[in-house]
């Protein structure tokens, strides 16, 4: 199918216009510059963006045009764009909906399909195409899509360009039935996925996915349930897999949730089961079943997900204690299907290693063993359970307000416990083995618990004072404790080498405070500390030679700026209809809560940032 | 790309001039599903009075704050047919918990999910929280982006403000129609000798 011209949308939409009688419109623009530094890769360069955004909206009668043009040169993150990057048409009456264009929709919770754009990271895995939903009365819809779309991802999260993509093409159709007798929605839909992947080399390597969905949802008496199953089925053709004999691989992704009231505490459990090894998500962003937070500190601590192997749950529990203050409680926690147990390696094979990688160990010298009988397990931490990749987060808040509400608090506790790696057959190196030949006094050698544990504890404090003139005083104290504990022993017949034992010790410190004054104005200043950062282990800050404006007049003050970030922002609001800040200095990044908006900022280092909005 | 940005310039110049086209800035048409699961148009909340619309996420602390005051203003302010309609925009990733977000709060005004932002895109929103004061024709009185305390003192003024134009809309208009039925009724009553 020839991709849809984005132009020839616009053109459409303004012909069908000359006949209006009245269009409503929307057109919001936002501007993003930057100019300053970056660390990457232990040296500071120079880090430059110039983003413009324009969004526009125009609807006549029960048409809607959608576009986003898009001059970046070059944006916070990805490559430079200038162009009508997004469009689309859309025709909505009472029982029908068709769209041309550019395509972000959602089935069910995200399992099967979840196709939305995130600017902050660079993601969008949107399709061109064709899209409608049509329903015959309240109890039943059907919907469908075909489309197709470059997906552009990146192996590294902490990466500023997408240097991963695919080719899509998909068609779905499905039907949501509302059943009366059960009070339940039923939602059913196929997914037909075909990949094209550029492999290295020039290679091709196509995947068929067959996605099959089930959903029930619905409201019991006090307790709304939902229930969705996906069925994943794939098909790899290329050179990992024959082609004429391509390997059918299955998987399945699983996600309840139940929510009800008891004796006034609301309380939500949430279950996800994700088992698709190998699964190559592109269309599908499942729920993450643990909390998100809104702490800068813990944002950047975050449970990194495995969306295809994984099990956890989640519950939270909140409860609202007379008119002014209200405490929150949630516990998650997950870990992978499967595990392994300690890999034995034969002398024989293992002297054979450095030579010819690790292909030698995938027969009978490697031992796997699935040794977690049941989630719960995960609550001892123990080493047996450290190849499941545990995790659990525990969360407990209270906030509310004193003195006539003039005066607002929040003050959390959050700790987390994670396995963030685990390996016991790839952590060595060619000079390591052969140190240790020596030792190969007879058959066996283990490699045993190689892993990354890491504690978080985490205090994020919010308090604002209001002057009740319009004004106001905010701010955000925030502590975490981090520990790094990396372990590697070396079993031999006869000992136990733990020279590979040790612990990074991390402290970081997260304080702003804004004023607000009545005439729409607000300056913010922003701290921020690491005791240490395993990136930069001669710490930052370290040459006066280096300093910004701001940092050379802090250690004028006497101030030890080592390994500390000082920021300040100012942001005025026009009209209601633009707002303007600019920032100097530097910056973490993560997720930031400040004068009055959240959003995620990138690192950042001694420069100029810039944002204007404007919505008309 | 001339071309289109062409076609820019002649929908932004020619059109506005044209003889029967308008360009208004209103309320963008769609309907999103309340918490119990049924869905509605966000229009059908003009019917009784103007509206304000409050899109907001869990994870949003500013969201949260400036939810206590529009509680309050909804409560205080609804017997003139105005009302708030919040507009969660969490996505999957944490949608199972607003319902008990919301009933532990005892929030007085209606809550509609937006998990695709598609309403929030529609509106022109791109930071939370973010408000919309919609008159009771579907245009936009105000907008708001961001919340810091304190701010609540200017929005229930324009709440106020709001209210009044509304009002005013609606009396002139029963003036209006009053006027006209007088007017029909001497009409009536001038042609009713002639009939007879």
């Amino acid at each position: 199918m020839r991709l849809l011209s984005l132009n020839k949308l616009f053109y459409i939409f303004i012909f069908i216009s000359f006949s209006a009688a009245q269009i409503d419109y929307t057109i919001s623009h936002e501007l993003k510059y930057g100019d300053g530094k970056e660390l990457l890769n232990g040296q500071y360069v120079p880090y430059n963006y110039f983003e413009n955004l324009l969004d526009i909206n125009l609807s006549y009668s029960r048409f809607n045009l959608y576009e986003q043009w898009e001059y970046s040169d070059p944006p916070q993150f990805g490559y430079p764009l200038q162009k009508l990057n997004k469009a689309y048409l859309e025709y909505v009456d009472d029982n029908l909906m068709v769209k041309l264009g550019d395509i972000y929709t959602l089935y069910g919770r995200g399992l099967g399909l979840n196709l939305f754009q995130d600017q902050s990271l660079d993601f969008d895995n949107s399709l061109r195409g064709v899209e409608f939903s049509y329903s015959k009365n309240e109890g039943m819809k059907f919907f469908g899509l075909g489309g197709k779309g470059l997906f552009e991802y990146k192996s590294s999260p902490s990466s500023r360009y997408n240097n991963k993509s695919i080719y899509n093409s998909i068609t779905a159709f499905g039907a949501e039935i509302w059943l009366p007798w059960i009070s339940s929605n039923v939602l059913v839909f196929n997914i037909n996925q075909d990949i094209e992947t550029l492999l290295v080399g020039g290679d091709i390597e196509n995947k068929h996915v067959d996605i099959d969905n089930f959903g029930l949802n619905g409201i019991w008496g006090p307790v709304d349930f939902y229930f969705e199953k996906s069925w994943l089925d794939w098909t790899i053709e290329g050179i990992l897999d024959d082609f004429d004999n391509p390997i059918n691989h299955k998987g399945d992704f699983l996600y309840t949730a139940l929510s009800f009231d008891l004796f006034g505490f609301g309380i939500t459990h949430e279950y996800k089961d994700y088992d698709a090894e190998d699964f190559l998500l592109s269309i599908s962003n499942p729920p993450i079943v643990f909390r998100e937070s809104a702490s800068t500190l813990v944002s950047r601590s975050l449970h990194i997900i495995n969306f295809t192997d994984e099990v956890g749950h989640q519950i939270e529990i909140m409860k609202r204690i007379g008119e002014n203050y209200n405490l929150l409680f949630n516990y998650s926690l997950s870990h992978r299907n499967n595990g392994f147990s300690q890999k034995v390696f034969r002398a024989v094979d293992y002297v054979v290693i450095p030579f010819v990688g690790d292909t030698i160990l995938t027969d009978s010298t490697v031992e796997t063993k699935n040794n977690l009988s049941s989630s719960m397990d995960i609550l001892k931490f123990d080493q047996n359970s450290f190849s499941f990749f545990p995790y659990n987060q525990f969360y407990i808040e209270l906030d509310g307000y004193l003195f006539n509400d003039k005066l607002n608090f929040k003050l959390g506790y959050d700790w987390k416990n994670e396995i963030i790696s685990y390996s016991n057959k790839r952590s060595y190196d060619y000079s390591m083995v052969s140190n240790e030949i020596q030792h190969l006094t007879d058959t066996t050698l283990q490699f045993n618990n190689t892993y990354e544990y890491q504690k978080v504890l985490t205090l994020p404090n919010q308090f604002s004072y209001n002057f009740g003139n319009g004004s106001s005083l905010s701010s955000y104290f925030e502590f975490q404790w981090i520990s790094n504990n990396f372990n590697r022993d070396k079993v031999y017949l006869d000992s136990v080498d733990v020279s590979l034992t040790y612990t990074d010790e991390v402290y970081n410190r997260y304080f702003t405070l804004s004023y607000r004054h009545p005439s729409k104005w607000t300056i913010t200043a922003i701290y921020d500390y690491s005791s240490f950062d395993p990136t930069n282990p001669d710490g930052f800050n370290t040459n006066p030679d280096d300093d910004n404006f701001l940092e050379h007049g802090l250690r004028q003050l006497g101030i030890d700026i080592k390994n500390k970030w000082f920021g300040v922002e100012f942001l005025k609001d026009f009209s209601n209809n633009h707002q303007f800040s600019v920032f100097y200095g530097s910056e973490v990044g993560g997720l930031r809560c400040a004068n009055g908006v959240c959003a995620y900022q990138p690192p950042f280092m001694d420069g100029f940032k810039i944002a204007f909005r404007s919505i008309f | 790309m001339k071309k289109t940005m062409l076609m820019i310039i002649y929908l932004v110049m020619i059109v506005p001039i044209g003889a029967k086209v308008e360009i208004e800035n209103k309320l963008p048409k769609m309907s999103l599903k309340m918490l119990n699961g049924k869905s509605t148009n966000i229009s059908s909340f003009l019917e009784d009075g103007p509206i304000l619309i409050n899109f907001w996420a869990t994870w949003c602390a500013p969201c949260i704050k400036e939810m206590k005051y529009l509680d309050k203003f909804n409560k205080n302010y609804g017997e003139s047919g105005f009302q708030i309609v919040s507009i969660n925009t969490d996505t999957p990733r944490s949608l199972s918990k607003v319902k008990s977000f919301v009933k532990s709060r005892g929030y007085s005004f209606e809550v509609l999910t937006d998990p695709k932002s598609e309403f929030i895109r529609k509106a022109g929103g791109k930071v939370l929280p973010y408000l919309l004061l919609v008159n009771t024709d579907g245009t936009i009185f105000k907008r708001h982006m961001g919340y810091n305390p304190g701010d609540e003192i200017t929005l229930e003024k324009e709440i106020l403000e709001m209210i009044a134009l509304n009002s005013a809309d609606e009396d002139s208009k029963e003036i209006v129609n009053e006027e006209e039925d007088l007017k029909s009724t001497d009409e009536k009553s001038d042609e009713a000798p002639i009939s007879e």
